[in-house]
């Protein structure tokens, strides 16, 4: 009696450590049994071992060795789209990975390259940190590796998900670098906790890799507002402008006449007084004749340029200051894992 | 040279160069019409009209300007019967400028008349208000002076009393070049409290002055 249980235990025991081992312990199990041809049992082991929470302990390459060993079961369990599933996935994860042809047949290795051939997908590979001088020409550099040769577009993303500057749009072949020297479309720094650095593919499928991007430096000076249409005087004279001219001249002339009666009340002024008048009144005349509608004022035109020369001047020393500042500020990038984004057709 | 000379000598020529930078002056050459009429009480009233030759000079530093002014010349009475007068006037004013076409201003302003009685002064200290009207662009400009006596001294007959005045005038600017005329027509009245005296003046003013900036 005491023989018997002990052999039970023994027999429940082996299927149990397989079914409660570590992540490593399962994926070996599920390779013997791929090995044994019990493409059922390795299909089931494999599943396990890639769903949570075994998952969390495989790096990238036990994950896609463990796909690749899933795809050819499912192949061979004559489930095809079961196979290109998990193949597609495979090379989602890892673009550039290959089945191991002195393990794999022929059929397997194609059935690969044909997922492969038709799933377009980039990875992104950037240091963790990376810090340089903004004024220094520093830079970060992206390293992407396609799954198949096709066009995409590279480009740094705010929070709200606009793109603040195409760094790359075009094809990829083998591989490419991209860099990025921290600046926006604009020229401006682009800075924020979480900006985005994407990669679209076609068929709507985007790889995005999380950037947080800092500048330790002083604060930059506000540039002077540009001037508005009322900082500047009118340069073409219009109807009111001879008026003006005109009831200007016509009330200094009709103060002229007044005068005696506001100071001196009673006494009998003289008529040099109309002379000022008369010198007002024809001032007035000329000036209203010489600024008929749509002629150009030259005293506004020169105050205007004035104004418009100090702007630039103001705004000039802000830019050398800023830039001054900027030179000796360094810009810190931290980059995040690359998450993938599949909305499209599933190709 | 010392080395203290030389800093002061920096330092004082850097000042002047900033201050010169934004600093206008102008001179002017004055020929006035004066016609005054005093007022003693009944019976007691005397005119008299003449030309009188001046020059006026400014300086500005931004906001505040400095105006000094004299002129002299000689009356003829009206009645062809009395001696004439010779008269002396002069006037500073400080000016600030509070927009470019309004200013208020402060200052003393004194006549003098020589008679055979013995002179005649009159001091006045001014407060006033000028608007500057653009008439043809900055080339015409006319303006607009009211101001009223603050004080009023007088040593014939002695005493004091109140005093106020205005012109109105017109400026011709030449433009690139640095000169420009001007024709101003000025009145003020003076009246001594208790002595039953008043005098009134009318003024006009030709002025053919240069600027500098």
């Amino acid at each position: 009696m005491r023989i018997r249980a002990v052999a039970l235990a023994l027999l429940v025991a082996a299927p149990l450590r397989a079914q409660t081992g570590s992540a490593s312990d399962v994926l070996t199990g599920a390779l013997h049994a791929y090995r044994d041809l019990d493409f059922d049992a390795a299909a089931t082991m494999l599943r396990r071992v890639l769903a949570p929470p075994l998952a969390a302990g495989l790096d990238d390459t036990a994950r896609a060795q463990a796909l690749t060993y899933l795809g050819a079961a499912e192949h061979y369990r004559a489930r095809p789209d079961s196979a290109i599933a998990v193949f597609r996935r495979l090379i989602v994860l890892a673009p550039r990975h290959r089945p191991d042809t002195l393990i794999f047949p022929p059929e397997i290795t194609r059935l690969y390259d044909a997922v492969r051939n038709s799933t377009r997908i980039v990875a992104v590979r950037l240091p963790a940190d990376t810090q340089f001088s903004v004024g220094g020409g520093g830079q970060l550099v992206a390293w992407l590796y396609p799954s198949t040769p096709h066009d995409i577009i590279v480009a740094i993303s705010g929070e709200d998900g606009r793109s603040l500057r195409i760094l790359y749009a075009g094809p990829i072949r083998d591989s490419l670098d991209v860099r990025w020297d921290g600046r926006d479309s604009n020229g401006s720094l682009a800075t924020g906790d979480r900006l985005w650095l994407t990669v679209g593919s076609p068929g709507n499928r985007e790889v995005r890799v999380p950037l947080r991007v800092a500048v330790d430096a002083p604060d930059t000076l506000p540039h002077p507002p540009p001037l508005s249409a009322s900082d500047l005087l009118p340069e073409r004279a219009t109807r009111k402008t001879g008026l003006r001219s005109l009831g200007g001249a016509a009330l200094l002339a009709a103060g002229a006449l007044t005068l005696p009666s506001l100071v001196a009340p009673g006494e009998r002024a003289s008529g040099t007084r109309f002379a000022v008048a008369g010198a007002l009144g024809v001032s007035g005349l000329l000036g209203y004749l010489s600024r008929r509608a749509g002629t150009l004022l030259p005293e506004n035109v020169a105050i205007n340029q004035t104004r418009r020369d100090a702007w630039r001047r103001q705004n000039d020393a802000v830019a050398r200051d800023n830039a001054e500042r900027l030179r000796v500020a360094r810009m810190r990038i931290n980059a995040g894992s690359a998450v993938v984004l599949d909305r499209g057709d599933g190709r | 040279m010392t080395p203290r000379a030389f800093l002061l000598g920096a330092v004082w020529a850097l000042a002047a160069g900033s201050l010169a930078a934004q600093t206008s002056l102008t001179g002017a050459g004055l020929v006035l019409n004066v016609r005054a009429r005093s007022d003693a009480g009944p019976g007691g009233v005397m005119r008299v009209s003449g030309t009188a030759i001046g020059f006026a000079g400014s300086v500005r530093f931004r906001r505040v300007e400095l105006d000094v002014r004299y002129a002299e010349g000689t009356l003829q009475p009206a009645d062809g019967q009395s001696d004439p007068r010779d008269i002396v006037e002069g006037a500073v004013a400080l000016r600030f400028a509070a927009t470019p076409w309004l200013s208020m201003q402060v200052g003393p302003h004194a006549r003098r008349y020589d008679t055979p009685l013995g002179a005649e002064r009159w001091v006045t200290w001014q407060l006033g208000g000028r608007g500057d009207v653009a008439i043809a662009g900055t080339g015409v400009r006319g303006h607009a002076l009211l101001w009223r006596g603050l004080g009023l001294g007088v040593n014939v007959p002695p005493g004091s009393g109140s005093a106020r005045g205005g012109e109105v005038g017109v400026t011709i600017d030449l433009g690139p070049r640095p000169f420009w005329f001007a024709l101003a027509y000025g009145i003020d009245q003076a009246v001594v409290r208790d002595a039953a005296r008043r005098e009134t003046v009318e003024t006009l003013t030709l002025t053919a002055g240069f600027r500098r900036r």
